[in-house]
């Protein structure tokens, strides 16, 4: 039994895509992502095709977890928020709940007003969804693929043995 | 060549490489370190390796896990390059804002070094972008020499690298070669005569184990201590008279060091009892005792039990006036200086930075009241003849200065 | 964490490799890299230092495409084994559903394996999971090496939830699969 489970439904993954679509919009944006913090991604608009989404989600998780941690050394005791500024692209990093963080990749650094004042709105938006799509954590030992996918690894081993004296 | 201070792995088309810092080098980066924090009034800099090794940091780090902030740092920094290159984007700096508490900027230093720095809300974020950048440029100077200077070898003289390549041997099957340390072991031969006459030989013996004793004094005269242990247990007759004059000099120069030592110190509770007390006036002007106490309990105790000297020296006296009980704040002075092998002229060093910033920290309370601030001034005018001299002194004067400069208005330093 | 995106036909697994330092995390991920191909095992990501050894994580995504549609993912991590990366090491546990425990099976590290053990209970607690209940597979690397403690030392000393364990050689690749099989069997809710 997995510590946390969550469960998207059509009606989800809509509303989590228009949200993130409006926030895109709104806020001029080149991409944005909701993560979860282990590393996961639970949506994303507009991500260029050219990247990796499992990587740059693994990234960027990786990235917030190690700078609010980070802060906490420091005596930050309500963190939310990250900044990346880079010489093309800046990345903004708002956190929607413990374990859930939004992303957003703008190109103009003066937008970051815009991009907050629309993160901020979106926030609570999308915090609430996230709260209805965390099902109790039982419900994820009834998904019957999981268990075909583990069975499928024991068929690698078993046909690693096949060739018997082989090596 | 001096004796390798620190390291930074880097590594290059052909292997890992030790970028190799010696102690000029290394002192070099901590005063770019402090010339940042002092001008900026940046709590803390460091510069760490892209491993998360620090490398050097000036400041006040007293109460925080400096390893633990450079490992996360360094992780941070792994994964920022990452998403850089995956977005194309030739360059991240970081910045995370918080308004209330203590804010951060990071960002790397030639490809092999990050650095590292932490401010709170005096310091003004447009200000200290630009300064970076003339402390970046500093940085890079300095490890650009460094990396010229670096021999290309797997006998590294670095601990940490001589361990992992040990490592690496075992993990390939087969014998582990020790790696050969540059260094030499200390000589630690067990019954070794010595080629000293009697007289000599005890007072030699004894003035070792005094130092033992004092390691603050044995990091100042390490090498004259060094040179009479390993006499005790060599038989060398031509030495003997070296010997002799080493010792005679190091007696010498100690006594001399000690005076120095001892003269600063009063100085310096000369200096700071004053402070303290116009302070305490100023203050009870606006407040009560007890945010007075406050105050002073908060600027002088902080975090971090052994490398905050003040905490546990700073009371209230029977009489309701505030107190630095220097015996107790010397002893702390001392024990720091073992732990973190510094001789005691650095620890008072350090000592000073640790008074300055708590009556930086006191006075920050009162500027803010414009009317404290003309008094707090008034005051200084007194003061400060006095203070400036004390300071010149303990030779400390541009260094310790400068913290208190952004409370002047310009003109109104009283002359000399 | 398992996410479970019905209209996407997705699930995703989290696994967490953990142990000391050089103990061979590394290694099981890049030996299971090498060979499923391309279709099963993404990109693998590596933080390491100039000397190679992990610096925060390292992250290898698998994936399993099932007749009916399907995929399940099983999104691998190590952390960083070196005590010096405490305070990164458990960012990686965040919403882990199983831990492999790599252990260096020579003597001389039994006391590196059981400290590591110890900074899995912490880590763990902190991320605020389970030890006692999160799916949990133990591997004894590095058989092939002299000098190593024998296995029922390692049960005792290191298995005291008597999880599954199993022997490995991992740099050559004997055990790796097993252990993965062994360990999405328990994050999948195989009993």
């Amino acid at each position: 039994m997995p510590a946390r489970f969550l469960e998207l439904m059509a009606g989800d993954v809509e509303l989590i895509d228009a949200e993130l679509r409006t926030l895109c919009a709104r806020a001029g944006a080149e991409a944005v992502v909701l993560l979860d913090m282990s590393g996961a991604v639970l949506g994303y608009h507009r991500i260029p095709e050219s990247i990796d989404v499992l990587m740059f989600s693994a990234l960027l998780a990786s990235n917030f977890a190690a700078t609010e941690e980070l802060s906490r050394k420091l005596g930050v005791t309500d963190f939310r928020v990250i900044y990346h500024e880079g010489r093309r692209q800046n990345l903004y990093f708002d956190k929607v709940s413990p374990e859930t963080v939004l992303v957003v990749l703008f190109k103009d650094s003066n937008a970051l007003g815009r991009v907050r004042l629309f993160c901020e709105k979106s926030v609570p938006e999308l915090g609430k969804r996230i709260a209805e799509i965390t099902k109790h954590p039982e419900a994820a030992e009834q998904i019957e693929q999981g268990r075909q996918a583990a069975a499928s690894i024991r068929d690698i081993v078993a046909s690693f043995r096949a060739p018997k004296g082989g090596s | 060549m001096s004796p390798v201070e620190a390291t930074i792995d880097i590594r290059t088309a052909d292997g890992n490489v030790n970028i190799l810092l010696e102690e000029a080098q290394v002192g070099g980066i901590k005063d770019v370190l402090v010339d940042l924090c002092l001008s900026t009034m940046a709590t803390f800099a460091m510069l760490i390796d892209a491993a998360g090794r620090v490398v050097a940091t000036g400041g006040e780090t007293g109460e925080f896990d400096i390893e633990a902030i450079a490992a996360l740092a360094a992780g941070d920094l792994a994964t920022t390059r990452q998403l850089s290159r995956m977005l194309n984007e030739p360059e991240f700096s970081l910045l995370f804002q918080h308004e209330k508490q203590k804010n951060l900027f990071m960002t790397a230093v030639e490809s092999d070094a990050i650095l590292i720095v932490v401010f709170d809300v005096e310091t003004t974020f447009g200000a200290l972008r630009l300064r970076i950048r003339r402390s970046i440029s500093q940085l890079q100077q300095i490890l650009h020499q460094a990396k010229k200077n670096t021999v290309v070898s797997l006998a590294s003289t670095s601990d940490a690298t001589r361990r992992s390549l040990e490592e690496k041997e075992e993990e390939r099957e087969g014998a582990s070669a020790p790696v050969a340390a540059a260094e030499a072991p200390a000589a630690a031969s067990p019954a070794g005569v010595t080629g000293l006459p009697e007289p000599l030989a005890t007072e030699v013996r004894k003035a070792v184990a005094w130092f033992d004793g004092f390691k603050g004094w044995e990091v100042m005269f390490h090498d004259e201590v060094e040179f009479m242990r390993h006499s005790l247990t060599r038989n060398r007759p031509e030495e003997v008279e070296s010997v002799r004059m080493t010792l005679v000099r190091t007696r010498a120069r100690l006594t001399e060091q000690k005076r120095l030592l001892e003269a600063k110190f009063r100085v310096a509770q000369s200096l700071y009892g004053q402070f303290l007390a116009a302070l305490e006036v100023v203050m009870l002007k606006a407040w009560t005792g007890e945010v007075v106490d406050r105050a002073m309990k908060a600027a002088f105790a902080g975090v971090g039990a052994e490398s905050n000297l003040l905490g546990g020296g700073t009371h209230k006296s029977a009489e309701g006036g505030w107190v630095l009980d220097f015996g107790a704040i010397g002893k702390h002075m001392v024990t720091m200086c073992h732990s973190r092998g510094l001789n005691y002229q650095e620890g008072m060093m350090e000592l000073m930075r640790q008074f300055n910033g708590s009556l930086m920290a006191l006075s920050a309370f009162l500027v803010e009241n414009q009317r404290l601030r003309d008094e707090l001034l008034a005051t200084w005018g007194k003061l400060y003849h006095h203070y400036a001299e004390g300071l010149k002194t303990l030779g400390l004067e541009s260094e310790t200065l400068e913290l208190f400069r952004p409370l002047m208005r310009p003109g109104q330093m009283p002359k000399a | 964490m398992t996410i479970h995106n019905e209209p996407a036909k997705e699930i995703i697994y989290k696994i967490a490799y953990h142990g000391p330092g050089m103990s061979g995390k590394t290694t099981n991920l890049r030996f299971i890299y090498n060979t499923l191909p391309g279709r099963q095992a993404g990109k693998m990501l590596v933080l390491d230092t100039a000397v190679e050894r992990t610096l925060y994580f390292d992250f290898l995504p698998l994936v399993f495409s099932l007749p009916d549609g399907y995929n399940v993912r099983f999104h691998l991590y190590t952390v960083p084994g070196q005590s010096y990366y405490d305070a990164s090491r458990k960012l990686v546990l965040r919403g882990a559903d199983g831990v492999v425990f790599v252990a260096d099976s020579r003597q001389e590290r039994l006391q590196d394996n059981i400290e590591s053990m110890e900074h899995l209970k912490k880590d763990l607690a902190e991320v605020l999971l389970d030890y006692g209940s999160i799916p949990l597979i133990m591997q004894w690397n590095k058989r092939d090496l002299p000098g190593v403690a024998s296995v029922a030392e390692l049960e005792a000393k290191l298995n005291q939830r008597k999880v599954p364990s199993f022997e490995s050689v991992a740099v050559d690749g004997v055990g790796v699969f097993e252990t993965l099989a062994a360990i999405a069997g328990g994050v999948t809710g195989v009993r």
